[in-house]
């Protein structure tokens, strides 16, 4: 443990650990990426970046229960309780950010995980207007099936969209009336957290086993889709 | 809580769906009249997405056998052999005002009338590629076929690039 610097804080607490950092960046990276190919119909590349996504969703479901304090659903504060109370905090400076998730956040976490699964789960099985390309498993369902599949993908794109919006906007609304940049953390991993909180909550440390157990879950969903479907 | 949360998003978006379903048939004036075919405009719209949803089946049918380690011969002929037939007059599915003017949901674009020499070109290059697809796939020839299958899809796609909408 870090011992408080001359300001009465600890400086460089770990909040995110690593895989986390590379989950949430490059699940960015893809979600840009697949709504590029999707809407200039590069299908070929569209079905990979989604498997890709799929992986990563895998790793973060598992990284919920197995990952870091930070990282774990049951951190998550979403009783109605903790959400109610929450909320006035958002109105009142100096803001104090909790370390982990916020209430809201983790809704958001919530939201984006959930409405990805979905995405993913209806691109798996839909088919193109022309049922010339299909997902890995759309040769397992009907023309009209792989076409309403395809719909609700268009649909829930918009969810997606909204939701990536909402988060873009509250990260601007923290830095900006909150006076607090979340961005940098999620890059680096580590900031400023004072002594007394910093004694009594453990870093977001991790291990390589840990991390290889869900790489390894990740993995096996990829090649599972890629085995069983065509 | 995390569950009711992800259920009733699953929700929100099935009434979507549900939403924009039950906007589609046109109710305006123009859906109701009469072409000389003895159809409504509405009923021309539906007809011509009907036939496009077997054609798309039996594109589907014929790709998705060609995916498969074996594929299935006598699905990818009659698949192929259908697709001239559910595709008979195409250019004339799409007589004027059955485009987005009509009020009716359509993916058809107005460049389809605006163009018609082009559009009916566009229509021949697949109607010759699907029939050379149904003689590959009489030869029970998986190369030939394949080939013959991208060309005629390469001809769908030519065309919807140019003369469909999101509708």
């Amino acid at each position: 443990m870090a011992e408080p610097e001359d300001d009465g804080k600890v400086w460089d607490f770990k909040v995110w650990d690593i895989s986390i950092r590379l989950f949430h960046w490059s699940l960015a990276i893809l979600i840009f990426l697949l709504w590029q190919t999707g809407e200039n119909g590069s299908i070929e590349t569209h079905r990979q970046l989604g498997l890709a996504v799929l992986g990563l969703l895998v790793y973060r479901i598992y990284w919920g229960f197995f990952g870091p304090k930070t990282a774990r659903f049951s951190d998550f504060p979403i009783r109605p309780g903790q959400i109610l109370r929450y909320i006035p905090k958002l109105f009142k400076q100096p803001y104090e950010a909790r370390i982990g998730h916020n209430p809201l956040a983790s809704l958001s976490i919530i939201a984006i995980l959930g409405t990805l699964c979905f995405q993913v789960g209806t691109g798996l099985f839909a088919t193109d207007t022309d049922g010339l390309y299909s997902g890995y498993f759309g040769h397992l369902v009907s023309f009209d099936m792989g076409r309403q599949l395809a719909e609700l993908h268009e649909m829930s794109f918009n969810v997606i969209s909204a939701l990536v919006i909402l988060h873009l906007c509250a990260i601007a609304y923290y830095a900006l009336a909150l006076a607090t940049d979340l961005v940098t953390a999620m890059v680096t991993g580590t900031r400023d957290v004072d002594a007394e909180t910093a004694a009594t909550t453990p870093q977001a440390t991790t291990t390589l086993p840990r991390i290889g157990g869900g790489l390894l879950l990740g993995g096996l969903a990829v090649w599972a889709v890629l085995h069983f479907g065509a | 809580m995390k569950i009711r949360v992800i259920l009733s998003l699953c929700l929100g978006l099935c009434i979507i769906a549900c939403g924009e379903e039950a906007a589609e048939p046109g109710a305006t004036v123009e859906a109701a009249v009469t072409l000389a075919n003895g159809r409504t405009v509405a009923e021309q719209i539906e007809y011509r997405k009907g036939q496009y949803k077997k054609l798309g089946g039996a594109f589907k049918t014929i790709s998705d056998a060609l995916k498969s380690g074996s594929p299935d011969m006598a699905a990818i002929q009659a698949a192929a052999t259908s697709v001239p037939e559910v595709t008979e007059g195409m250019v004339d599915w799409f007589p004027a005002g059955t485009g987005p003017e009509s009020g009716v949901k359509t993916g058809a674009s107005a460049k389809i009338w605006a163009q018609p020499d082009d559009f009916a070109a566009k229509v021949t290059a697949f109607e010759t590629a699907a029939a050379n697809l149904a003689t590959a796939a009489a030869t029970g020839d998986i190369g030939a076929i394949s080939a013959a299958f991208g060309a005629t899809g390469g001809t769908c796609k030519g065309c919807h690039d140019v003369y469909k909408t999101k509708g």
